[in-house]
C-alpha cells in the first residue's frame, strides 16, 4: 500500500489540453473518487497513473517512487475498467491468475492466491466458466477479482459500475466499499455519478474541463460548495440555483422582483443563491408559485413550482396532497443558502 | 518538451528516462513491422529497382555488362509483334474482366437474398477453381474442354456445334482462353462483391421499403451506387491477376494456334526463359510492373476510401 | 407473400445460370480424378466413357516412379515454411500497425496495401526478381521458395490480421499492460488467442498460395530435387504429351490437399478469401 501524490500534472493530446495542472494528494489507504461531467479528463488522469498514457508534465508519485517513466507493470497497480476488460479465452481462475503469471509466481502460489481471492468475493463456483458464461454483475465481481489478487499497491477503478442496472450498482457500490474496509488499498475511483461518489470516499474530487473545481470530505463538499458548478454537481436532487441581482440593499431576481433571501453582508452585483431542495418546505407564506410537477418516491416527495426565482424544487418529507395547477408558499430556510458570486461562480463568505 | 516547465523538481534518473519512454514506445511499433517490411524491401522492392538498373544495360550471362541507356525498351517497342501482343492482351484482359464483372454481379446479387447452407454451398462450389492450382485448372480445363477427344468436345458435337476448333482457330482459341480466364476468376470477384454487399447497412433497404420503392428502384437506388467501391476494387483485382497470368494462356492453349493467344505475361516468359532474351524481357517486365504500380495505386485509393 | 411473375423468372433463371457455372467448376475436376483412375486404353475411347471402365492404379504409380513424390515432399515443406514466415511476420507487424504509432505508419501501411496487388502480379517482375536473386546466389537454395511464398503473402497476412486486431478492444492489452504483460506477451497471450479464426483463415491462404505457385517455383530453382510440385507437373505435361492418365493421376495428386482444407475448412477459407480483399 501507498500513498499516491500528483503534482501540477498536464495532458496534452496535441492542440488539445484534456488535464491542465492538477495536484491531488491521495493518503495511503484512502478512497479517493473523481467525479465530473463527460469529458472532463478523468479517465486521461487515471490513465496516466496507470501508466497507460504519457504525462505530458509534472509529476506523478506512487509511495516515494516517481513513477512518470515506468511502464504499467512496474508501477505495482490494478485496475478494474468499465467493460471489464475480461480476457474472453481464459477461463475466471485463468484470468484472475494471469497478472501472477506475468510476474513468475509459482504455481501453487498462484492457486493458493486465486482461491483466497476468489474466496473474498464469493467466486469459487465461477472459478472454471469463461467470461462470456457470466452475467453483468459477476464479470465485474471477476474484474474486481482480478485486481486484488495480486495485492496491489493502488486499486484504480475506471465507471466499474456503469454498465450494471441501478439495483446491481447499488449492492456493487456498498461492496467495493467493504472490500476496500477490508483490504485498506489504497483506491482512485473514476464515476460520473456522484451518489456512487458520495456514499464510497473518503474524498472527493470535483474536475471540469481538465482542472479540479474543489476537493474534500462528501459532506465538505456538500454542505460548503466552493462554487456554482459543484454545487449543482452534487448532490441529487441538484440544488436549486437562482440568478439574482443585489440592489439598494435588496435581492431581486433577474426580472427584478423581491426574493425571499437575505442579502450576504458586503454583496452587490450579480449573484447565484443556492438552495438544496430539502431546505424548501411548503408553507402559508413565502415564496409563492405554481405547481408544475409532483414527483412521489415513496420516501420523499419532489414539487416543482413556477415562482419569481424561474422554476423551484423542494424535497419534501412528508406526502402531500398538492397537484400540479396548485398555488403554493415556499418557506425557504435562511441557514442553508448558498450564495456564489455572479461573475467568478466563486462562494461568498 | 516540457521538462523545465514542470514546477516540481525531478531526479535525475526520472529525467532522462522521460525522454527514453515516448521513443521506446515508438521503437516498439517500428520494432514489430520491421521484419514483414525489410522482407516486402527485399523481395519486391529492392528487386524492380534493380531490374531498373539492370533494363539500362546489355544482359549477357544473367549479368549487365556495358550501359546502354533506353536501348532495351527501344528495341522491344520497334518490334511489331510486341505491339500485336500488347493489343491482343489489352482486348483479352478487357473481355475477360467484362464478362466475369457481369456474371459474378448477377449471381452475387442473387446469392445475396439466399440464406443459410445452400448460399455457403454456392460460394464454395463457385470458389472452387480460384483455389485450385492454376497449373491444375487449366490443365482440366483443357483436358475436358480443349481436347478433341474431350467431354466438351462431345457435348458439343452432340449439340450439332462443329465450328469449335479451339487447336486450330484462332478466334476459337481466343475464346477458349477468356473462357479459362473467366472460369477461372469468376468465384474470387463474387466473393468480393458479396462481401460488398454485405457490408451495406440493412437499415438504409428498411427505409427505403418503407417510402415504398421497388426491387429495381432499390436496386439502382442503394445497391449499386453503395457496390461502386467494392465493384472498382474488383475490376482492378481482375485486371492485375488476368494481366499477369501466365499459366492460362501457357497451358491452355500455349499462345497458339500461331500467336493467337499470346499476351503478355506469356510472352514476358517465353522471352525470358524459352528464348534466354533478358534484354527485351526486362524492358518488357518493368513496363508490366509500371502498369501494376498503376493498378496498385488505384487499388489503395479505392480500400482507403471503402475502409 | 404474393410473389410476381418476373421474379419467379429471374429466380428459375439465376438458378440454371448458378446451377451451370457449379457444373462447369465441378466437371473438370471430377472428370479429371476419374480419369485419372482410367487403363490407358480407355482414355482415348471417344465417345468418352463415363463409369464403365476398370479402375486401376497403374497411372499413379508410373507417376510415383517418374519420382512425382519429391515434388509433393518439397512443395509440404515449402508451404509449411511460408505459412511460419508469413504469419510471424504478418503478425507481429499487424500488431504494430494496429496497436502503436509511430513516424511514417502511414507510408509503410499504404506500401502494405500496395503490395497486395502487387504480388498478385508479381510474374511482371519475375525476371528482375530472379535477376536479382541470381546476382546474390540465392536461387537453387532450399530457402528460396519459402521466402518468395512467404513474402508473397505478407501484405495480405497484415491486411487480414490488422482488421482482426482492430476488432479487440485496446482495453483487453491495457489490462494486460497492467496485469504486468510485455507488449509482447500482449500479442502472443491475448490477441494472438482471440484471432484464432482470422490467422487460421490466413494460414490457409498462405498454404494454399505456396502450395499452388508455378511460375516463381519453375524460374528460381533449378534443381529437379528443389523443385516444387506444380511446375514438375507442368514438366510432365511436356514429357507426357497426351498420355492423360498419368497427367490426371498427378494433377489429382496436387489438388488432394486443397480439397483435403476444402472439405474440412470451407467455411473459413470462404470468410477468410473474402476478408482478404474489401474489409468484411
Ligand atoms: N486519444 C485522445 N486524443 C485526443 N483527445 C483525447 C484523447 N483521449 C481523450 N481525449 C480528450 O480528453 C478529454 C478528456 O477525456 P476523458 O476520457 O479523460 O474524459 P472522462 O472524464 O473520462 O469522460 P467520460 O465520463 O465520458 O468517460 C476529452 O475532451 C477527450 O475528448
Ligand atoms: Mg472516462
Amino acid at each position: 500500500m501507498a500513498s499516491v501524490a500528483i503534482e501540477s500534472v498536464r495532458k496534452q493530446y496535441g492542440n488539445v489540453t484534456a488535464i491542465r495542472d492538477v495536484s491531488i494528494d491521495i493518503p495511503d489507504g484512502k478512497f479517493v473518487c473523481l467525479v465530473g461531467p463527460s469529458g472532463c479528463g478523468k479517465s486521461t488522469l487515471l490513465r496516466m497513473i496507470a501508466g497507460l498514457e504519457e504525462i505530458s508534465g509534472g509529476e506523478i508519485r506512487i509511495g516515494s517512487r516517481v513513477v512518470n517513466d515506468l511502464p504499467p507493470k512496474e508501477r505495482d497497480i490494478a485496475m478494474v475498467f468499465q467493460n471489464y476488460a475480461l480476457y474472453p479465452h481464459m477461463t475466471v481462475a485463468q484470468n484472475m491468475a494471469f497478472s501472477l503469471r506475468m510476474r513468475g509466481v509459482s504455481k501453487s502460489q498462484i492457486d493458493e492466491r486465486t482461491k483466497r481471492a476468489a474466496g473474498i468475493l464469493n467466486l469459487e463456483y465461477l472459478l472454471d466458466r469463461y467470461p462470456r458464461q457470466l452475467s453483468g454483475g459477476q464479470r465485474q465481481r471477476v474484474a474486481m477479482g482480478r485486481a486484488i489478487v495480486r495485492s496491489p499497491q493502488v486499486f484504480l477503478f475506471d465507471e466499474p459500475l456503469s454498465n450494471l442496472d441501478a439495483k446491481l450498482r447499488v449492492q456493487m457500490r456498498a461492496e467495493i466499499k467493504q472490500l476496500h474496509q477490508r483490504l485498506k488499498t489504497t483506491t482512485i475511483y473514476v464515476t460520473h455519478d456522484q451518489i456512487e461518489a458520495m456514499t464510497m470516499a473518503d474524498k472527493i474530487v470535483v474536475m471540469r474541463d481538465g482542472i479540479i473545481e474543489q476537493e474534500g470530505a462528501p459532506l465538505e463538499l456538500y454542505d460548503e460548495p466552493a462554487n456554482v458548478f459543484v454545487a449543482g454537481f452534487i448532490g441529487s436532487p441538484a440544488m436549486n440555483l437562482i440568478e439574482a441581482i443585489a440592489e439598494g440593499g435588496a435581492l431581486l431576481s433577474t426580472s427584478r422582483e423581491a426574493l425571499p433571501f437575505d442579502l450576504p453582508r458586503g454583496a452587490s452585483g450579480k449573484l447565484t443563491c443556492g438552495v438544496r431542495p430539502e431546505h424548501i418546505a411548503l408553507a402559508n407564506q413565502g415564496l409563492a408559485g405554481q405547481v408544475l410537477l409532483v414527483e412521489p418516491t415513496g420516501l420523499d416527495t419532489l414539487v416543482t413550482a413556477a415562482t419569481v426565482a424561474g422554476p423551484i424544487v423542494a424535497l419534501l418529507r412528508e406526502r402531500t396532497s398538492v397537484a400540479p395547477g396548485d398555488h403554493v408558499h415556499f418557506r425557504i430556510d435562511q441557514k442553508h443558502v448558498h450564495y456564489f458570486d455572479g461573475a467568478s461562480g466563486r462562494r461568498l463568505q | 518538451m516540457s521538462i523545465a516547465a514542470a514546477p516540481h523538481g525531478t531526479t535525475p534518473g526520472a529525467r532522462t528516462a522521460r525522454r527514453i519512454r515516448p521513443l521506446r514506445l515508438r521503437l516498439a511499433g517500428v520494432g514489430y513491422v520491421t521484419p514483414a517490411m525489410a522482407l516486402l524491401a527485399f523481395t519486391l522492392i529492392l528487386p524492380s529497382l534493380y531490374g531498373f538498373y539492370y533494363s539500362l544495360h546489355n544482359i549477357r550471362y544473367l549479368k549487365a555488362n556495358e550501359f546502354i541507356g533506353l536501348e532495351n525498351y527501344r528495341y522491344l517497342v520497334t518490334d511489331p509483334e510486341f505491339w500485336h501482343v500488347v493489343i491482343r492482351s489489352t482486348g483479352f484482359t478487357a473481355v475477360a474482366v467484362t464478362f466475369t464483372l457481369v456474371i459474378a454481379l448477377s449471381v452475387s446479387l442473387w446469392i445475396n437474398q439466399l440464406h443459410g447452407p445452400f448460399a455457403l454451398f454456392v460460394q464454395i462450389v463457385v470458389i472452387l477453381p480460384w483455389v485450385v492450382s492454376h497449373v491444375v485448372g487449366a490443365l482440366l480445363f483443357r483436358w475436358v474442354f480443349v481436347n478433341d477427344i474431350g467431354l466438351g468436345m462431345y457435348f458439343l458435337e452432340q449439340m450439332g456445334i462443329h465450328w469449335f476448333k479451339p487447336v486450330s482457330d484462332p478466334t476459337t482459341a481466343m475464346a477458349v482462353l477468356v473462357g479459362f480466364a473467366c472460369w477461372r476468376t469468376l468465384g474470387f470477384a463474387m466473393l468480393l462483391l458479396l462481401s460488398g454487399l454485405k457490408s451495406i447497412p440493412q437499415d438504409l433497404y428498411e427505409a427505403a421499403h418503407v417510402d415504398g420503392a421497388t426491387a429495381r428502384q432499390r436496386l439502382f437506388a442503394i445497391t449499386l451506387p453503395m457496390l461502386k467501391t467494392p465493384m472498382l476494387i474488383t475490376l482492378v483485382i481482375l485486371t492485375v491477376s488476368n494481366l499477369n497470368n501466365i499459366e492460362g494462356p501457357l497451358i491452355v492453349t500455349g499462345g497458339g494456334p500461331a500467336d493467337a493467344t499470346n499476351v503478355l505475361a506469356l510472352d514476358l516468359y517465353m522471352r525470358a526463359f524459352a528464348k534466354f532474351d533478358y534484354n527485351s524481357a526486362i524492358a518488357l517486365g518493368i513496363g508490366m510492373f509500371a502498369a501494376n504500380i498503376l493498378l496498385a495505386l488505384a487499388y489503395t485509393r479505392l480500400v482507403k476510401s471503402h475502409g | 407473400m404474393v410473389r410476381s411473375r418476373g421474379l419467379q423468372a429471374m429466380n428459375i433463371a439465376m438458378g440454371v445460370v448458378v446451377l451451370s457455372i457449379a457444373l462447369l467448376n465441378i466437371i473438370p475436376l471430377a472428370w479429371g480424378v476419374l480419369a485419372s483412375f482410367k487403363p490407358p486404353s480407355q482414355l482415348i475411347t471417344y465417345p468418352p466413357r463415363l463409369f464403365d471402365f476398370n479402375a486401376t492404379w497403374e497411372n499413379y504409380i508410373s507417376v510415383v516412379e517418374g519420382g512425382f513424390m519429391n515434388g509433393v515432399r518439397n512443395s509440404t515443406f515449402y508451404s509449411i515454411a511460408a505459412v511460419a514466415l508469413a504469419l510471424a511476420a504478418g503478425g507481429l507487424a499487424a500488431f504494430g500497425f494496429d496497436r502503436f504509432e509511430f513516424r511514417q505508419k502511414g507510408t509503410m501501411f499504404v506500401l502494405v496495401i500496395a503490395s497486395i496487388p502487387l504480388a498478385i502480379g508479381s510474374a511482371a517482375i519475375l525476371v528482375p526478381k530472379f535477376l536479382f536473386f541470381a546476382s546474390l546466389g540465392m536461387t537453387n537454395q532450399w530457402y528460396t521458395l519459402p521466402l518468395i511464398y512467404g513474402v508473397h503473402s505478407v501484405p495480405i497476412t497484415i491486411w487480414t490480421l490488422k482488421g482482426s486486431l482492430e476488432g479487440i478492444p485496446k482495453e483487453l492489452d491495457e489490462a494486460a499492460y497492467v496485469d504486468g504483460a510485455s507488449s509482447f506477451m500482449v500479442l502472443t497471450r491475448i490477441l494472438a488467442p482471440l484471432c484464432k479464426p482470422a490467422i487460421g483463415a490466413a494460414a490457409l491462404l498462405i498454404f494454399i498460395h505456396a502450395w499452388n505457385e508455378f511460375v516463381a517455383g519453375s524460374v528460381m530453382v533449378d534443381a529437379r530435387e528443389l523443385k516444387p510440385i506444380q511446375p514438375l507437373l507442368y514438366q510432365y505435361i511436356g514429357f507426357f504429351g497426351r498420355e492423360w492418365g498419368p497427367l490426371t493421376a498427378a494433377a489429382t495428386i496436387a489438388i488432394l490437399p486443397i480439397l483435403l482444407i476444402y472439405a474440412l475448412f470451407g467455411r473459413l477459407l470462404v470468410s477468410g478469401l473474402t476478408r482478404g480483399a474489401t474489409k468484411g
